[in-house]
């Protein structure tokens, strides 16, 4: 009898620290998706900082266009992911509106700051794109650990949910495709 | 001078210095059993005849090979060109990766700086082993032999990250829990399972990695890989990319056997040095990404 009530004993510590473990895991991996959306964040913020250093730099050349320079981006604290994303496909429009526009004046294109914001703009995208893939890279592997058994009994008793994926803008699925 | 005159001139004075030494060697066996201490004391002078003579001819001739022959087909393909086949990549330069194990003995040689494309690389022959003797056997483990290359990176970074092949044995890394957490690095699991499989990364910063890991990278370097034989290892330390290739060869060295033909020894060091611009041009280091 003493032997059977102490395997119980055993037995339930291990499930408490199994459990205890397991959850410790899952919210490992909800921090680190949170870090990586922080890292998406940075990114927009960057790009959008680079964005109206170019639209300060255009008004010098462009005094025509009040329809490029009445477009507003706004981030905000606290934006979901679609918004991110949203505001993220606006960008994509905004700078290809820029480089539309651009074409018509040699001078600006030639201009040393705009070549130079140009290079910027390029490599913060080169960094949003590496923040949207650890982002998602980390998702999946969550998703995937909360629909795995036994590791789903406990997220479903602590009420965790799948994460939504941050999608490739437009743009950035045709950069792909050019490449191939 | 004629090249070729000349270098079959020397190939042939080495082999026959090898072939004295050999006959010598045979020799000092078989009339051991009745000239015995003179037998013996034969074989010591051969010894040092291989020492003192033979090996200083072939030396000769592998360096008359490199400079006349090697150089100039070097000079061809790659500006600022530097080349010293006695020269090599340095321990320290290794050591500071602190992602090679470097066993108790190292060599390099054969050094090339230059640029390719404008990428400023510099490479070298490297051996790497770890002799152990326990005072009646030797043990020789080979940790790496082959090419160690080292080429400017078209992207900036600040962490340190590894790449490495997963039949390359002798890589090493910190992800002990005993390394501060800064120093310590993390395995990286990218989309691409198929370069998961071939390749193992680990980063001090994920961010990073996938900032320079992107899709067409793994792509590019899967073909790489499947373009070269050997194992790579590729370690991103100091805005550096150091690649490692063992392949258990060395590379631009002549045989005393074999007659040199031109023609031929020119399609065997385009084959050496084809290693350089395959990886310049497969990862597209050339490619200025901001431009």
């Amino acid at each position: 009898m003493p032997f059977i009530i102490a395997a119980a004993v055993l037995l339930v510590l291990l499930i408490i620290v199994w459990y205890i473990s397991t959850l410790n895991n899952l919210r490992i991996m909800q921090v680190k998706i949170e870090e990586a959306e922080s890292g998406i964040d940075v990114a927009l913020t960057k790009r959008s900082d680079v964005l109206a250093k170019m639209l300060d730099t255009c008004k010098g050349y462009m005094k025509h266009e009040s329809d490029l320079f009445s477009r507003v981006i706004e981030l905000r604290k606290g934006m979901t992911l679609s918004e991110k994303a949203r505001i993220n496909a606006d960008m994509d429009d905004l700078q290809k509106q820029i480089n539309v526009t651009a074409e018509a004046y040699p001078e600006l294109r030639s201009s040393e700051t705009f070549v130079m914001l140009q290079k910027s703009i390029a490599d913060v995208e080169e960094h949003l794109q590496a923040s949207r893939r650890a982002y998602n890279g980390n998702v999946s592997r969550y998703n995937q650990k909360l629909v795995s058994f036994p590791a789903s009994v406990v997220a479903n008793a602590a009420g965790m949910k799948r994460r939504d994926f941050f999608e490739a803008s437009e743009k950035q699925r045709e950069d792909i495709k050019i490449e191939f | 001078m004629n090249i070729q005159n000349e270098l079959e001139k020397r190939r042939k004075t080495c082999l026959g210095y090898n072939a004295v030494f050999i006959i010598f060697i045979i020799i000092s066996f078989l009339f051991f059993p009745f000239l015995g201490f003179i037998s013996f004391l034969l074989f010591a002078l051969d010894l040092l005849f291989f020492i003192f003579v033979v090996r200083k001819k072939s030396a000769e001739y592998r360096k008359f090979y490199k400079e006349n022959v090697v150089k100039s087909i070097l000079k061809e393909f790659f500006d600022d060109l530097f080349f010293d086949p006695a020269g090599g990549i340095s321990k320290e330069a290794i050591d500071g990766t602190d992602m090679m194990m470097l066993g108790n003995s190292f060599s390099s040689n054969d050094y090339i700086s230059g640029r390719y494309k404008d990428i400023r690389f510099e490479q070298s022959d490297v051996l790497i082993q770890d002799v152990r003797s326990t005072g009646k056997q030797t043990t020789t483990v080979t940790y790496f032999q082959g090419r160690w290359m080292i080429f400017e990176f078209n992207k900036k970074f600040v962490y340190d990250m590894q790449i490495s092949e997963k039949s390359f044995l002798y890589s090493k890394h910190k992800n002990s829990l005993f390394a501060s957490k800064e120093e310590r690095f993390k395995k990286i699991e990218f989309e691409d399972e198929a370069f998961n499989s071939v390749f193992t990364t680990y980063a001090k910063n994920e961010h990073e990695a996938y900032y320079i890991v992107t899709p067409h990278f793994m792509q590019n370097l899967m073909h790489f890989n499947n373009a070269v034989s050997g194992d790579l290892l590729l370690c991103f330390v100091d805005n550096k990319l150091h690649l490692a290739l063992n392949n258990r060869k060395d590379a631009f060295e002549p045989s005393v056997f074999k007659k040199v033909e031109l023609a031929f020894e020119r399609e065997r060091i385009l084959n050496d040095l084809s290693v350089i611009i395959k990886f310049v041009e497969t990862l597209r280091l050339d490619n200025d990404l901001f431009a």
